[in-house]
């Protein structure tokens, strides 16, 4: 008699492995073209969804992406969601001290509306990557990832044993009918943008997107992408990337095919001596925004209206410049962000007493 | 009562059997809790409470009564079991952690106190850490370097690297901000190898913080790279010493790399290496990975290559000894210099200027008859 700790725990969700394989016979195309199985995360890194319950995990040291059945396909209302000392409690479930413990990103289930974790147990080469899903009362509970429905894509061809090279995955998010994956590699600086079409064909797409800006209209450069996100403007699906020295730029969906040479517009410089983390867009009163987590200049209000009449950025400016935008001077030490619903963000925030998971209302 | 106490591997805690459980009927054995340790250094063992008698409940509950903490929290996510020999185990879902306290505790139902002890697997003995080198390898850099790397004799701990690195400059003063502080560090697989990005926005021409701060390296001015020794390893220990690495800055680097220009000695006898000079400094990783040899054929030479002192040239060691015959040398497009630039294009280029890479990827060479 063997006791999962996992399936004692009441969190009103049936035993993920069931519910998924249960789904599967009328799920939809990306949930259907998962197979049953176990997945071995060599890492865990940023994580995003898709449809029907879908997890997609960034494995940077196998250079592989999941998709992942969560088996969490029932609509949940929106609830905000507060977890404090949540740095002790992961480090508590996983025998450790809580500063070996580092959250690599938070997501929201659109469907279930419940918040996902992205966690290393351990902080060197051999820390073991451990996928958490938040229960209604602030309980967390680990995502099985034996025998569940899954595919993967392997964003080159495996690493050779005393490889050095390795890729970090910056970004990763479903735009329409395919997943969307920025990286950089610790050896050749291009920025690798790939677009892995969905659902997944099992094919490595090694072919990437080669992403420029033009800075000031003179040079141009290779750009990693840090942050980014799609927003529709005037019907046409674009993306929203944030580069590593803060433009903010919009790219075209329809021109991110694998091979093409892409070059961003710049319609913000946020300014220097800061990196942005994470990037979320939303509409309130019929206006619509993005909502930037940065490192050094705090949480951003960027408005998006009228996005399509900004100018591209070609001139030295003050300080910062393009599209409008406020700093919420309310929100410090937000390193990640997703969306709750329509009308919340789901915060992961650090401060002196460790990190936390705060819901506020969108601005 | 029993008193628990900090206690190393291997320790129990045992109680007399009869001071419990009064309403049990039977009793032969005293209830012993304990780590019994299996796997590498005893820390994929699991713990047990033996000596239950028939009628405990958490013979049939052991997850109700058997518990692992280790600090505050919830409790050690795991398995547990329980064999008709009166034993109900608990597997922890991860290898125990070293130096840290794992309270186990057996509770005994309502009324009576629980049952605990306390396991710390002490951390095996190791070497201290120390930074093996740092690339570039050459006394000077242009100003215009993006990218170093730091290579150490073990693993280190991630997510703290710029917090134990800085630039000096020839005043003592260290440079505000000058590498790209990602939170995915980028290091190799084996965690012994940190590439170290200087903040592309320094770098790039007409971009904010090239203009508004101004660059990270000056020519003409020096500096000195230094890795404090507090930088943890894998194993929390800060390292054998601080390292210190001193540069002096050149003119910016803002040429192709053109490898007609590199100087072949092909090996004059068949055990000897092909040496490839640059006139440049290259970057050290992408001579290692980015140049190979091929035979007349085309199959790819098993072999070593590593770079030279300096990074201005590599040596290729073939696994098995070079046959007479025509060789060609194969320069991957992806390989830069320590700025970035390549062999199609610049790091920052004007306009969207790229050259084609047709016959610049290869360098032909022949291995003559030894005399």
């Amino acid at each position: 008699m063997v006791r999962d700790w996992m399936r004692t725990l009441k969190l009103g969700m049936a035993a993920v492995t069931a519910l998924a394989l249960a789904a599967s016979a009328q799920a939809g195309p990306l949930l259907a073209s998962l197979k049953p199985g176990s997945v071995n995360l060599q890492s865990a890194g940023p994580i995003t969804f898709g449809a029907e319950g879908v997890l997609f995990v960034g494995d940077p040291k196998a250079a592989t992406i999941y998709a992942i059945g969560t088996g969490d396909t029932e609509a949940g209302k929106v609830t905000p969601v507060t977890v404090d000392g949540l740095s002790g409690k992961l480090a508590g479930a996983l025998g450790v001290k809580a500063a070996d413990i580092q959250i690599n990103d938070l997501a929201v289930n659109p469907v279930s509306n419940r918040v996902y974790l992205s966690v290393s147990r351990g902080k060197g080469p051999d820390a073991t990557p451990v996928l958490f899903v938040v229960g209604a009362t602030g309980e967390l509970k680990e995502v099985a990832l034996s025998n569940v429905p899954n595919a993967k894509a392997e964003l080159s061809k495996p690493v050779a044993a005393g490889a050095k090279r390795m890729e970090a995955i910056t970004g990763l998010k479903v735009v329409k009918d395919a997943l969307l994956v920025a990286g950089l590699s610790n050896e050749e600086f291009a920025s690798t943008l790939r677009s892995i079409p969905l659902p997944f064909s099992g094919k490595s797409t090694s072919a990437g997107i080669q992403i420029y800006h033009g800075a000031h209209g003179k040079y141009e450069t290779a750009a990693p992408v840090r942050t980014f996100t799609s927003v529709e403007i005037n019907g046409k699906e674009e993306i929203l990337a944030a580069y590593t020295c803060t433009p903010l730029v919009r790219i075209p969906v329809s021109e991110l095919t694998n091979g093409a040479k892409v070059k961003g517009t710049t319609i913000a410089e946020l300014g220097n001596r800061n990196r942005p983390l994470d990037i979320v867009v939303y509409e309130n009163s019929g206006h619509k925004y993005a909502l930037m987590a940065n490192s050094a200049r705090g949480v951003m209000k960027v408005s998006l209206d009228n996005l399509d009449k900004i100018e591209s950025i070609v001139a030295k400016v003050a300080d910062t410049a393009g599209t409008k935008y406020e700093t919420l001077k309310e929100l410090n030490g937000v390193e990640q962000l997703a969306k709750l619903g329509e009308a919340h963000a789901v915060l992961l925030v650090r401060s002196k007493d460790g990190v936390s998971i705060k819901t506020i209302n969108l601005p | 009562m029993f008193e628990s106490g900090m206690v190393r591997l291997g320790s129990m805690a045992i109680l007399a059997c009869p001071l419990i459980f009064a309403l049990t009927a039977t009793c032969a054995d005293a209830l012993v809790i304990a780590y019994a340790p299996s796997g590498p250094n005893g820390t994929a063992g699991r713990f047990e409470a033996r000596g239950l008698p028939a009628g405990f409940p958490g013979l049939k509950t052991p997850d109700k009564s058997l518990s692992v903490r280790v600090e505050a929290g919830p409790g050690l996510l795991g398995t547990w079991g329980s064999e008709t020999n009166g034993t109900i185990w608990f597997k922890p879902r991860f290898p125990l952690a070293f130096d840290i306290r794992h309270t186990a505790r057996l509770d005994l139902g309502a009324g009576t106190q629980p049952l605990t002890t306390e396991v710390i697997l002490p951390r095996p003995k190791s070497a201290p850490t120390t930074v093996v080198s740092v690339y570039p390898s050459g006394v000077t850099i242009p100003e215009n370097t993006l990218r170093f790397y730091l290579v150490f004799s073990a693993p280190m701990q991630h997510g703290q690297a710029y917090r134990h690195v800085r630039l000096v400059d020839a005043q003592g003063k260290a440079a505000d901000l000058p590498f790209l502080e990602l939170d995915e560090e980028l290091w190799d697989p084996t965690g012994t190898r940190l590439t170290l990005l200087v903040d592309p926005g320094r770098i790039k021409r007409g971009v904010k913080p090239l203009e508004d701060i101004g660059p990270v390296f000056e020519s003409g001015n020096r500096y000195t790279l230094e890795i404090d020794a507090s930088w943890p390893d894998i194993h929390g220990k800060a390292l054998a010493r601080p390292y210190r690495k001193e540069y002096l800055a050149k003119p910016a680097v803002r040429e192709r790399i053109t490898p007609a220009a590199w100087l072949l000695t092909p090996p004059a006898r068949a055990s000897d290496p092909l040496v490839v000079r640059f006139p440049n400094a290259l970057d050290k990783a992408l001579i290692e990975r980015l140049i190979t040899v091929a035979d007349s054929q085309g199959n790819p030479i098993a072999g070593l290559n590593e770079a030279l002192p300096g990074e201005t040239g590599c040596r290729f060691r073939p696994e098995h000894p070079w046959k007479p015959g025509n060789y060609t040398l194969r320069i991957g497009s992806a390989l830069e210099d320590p700025a970035g630039n390549r062999i199609d294009r610049l790091f920052d280029t004007e306009g969207s200027a790229r050259a084609s890479t047709a016959g610049l990827l290869t360098r032909p060479f022949t291995v003559d008859k030894a005399p």
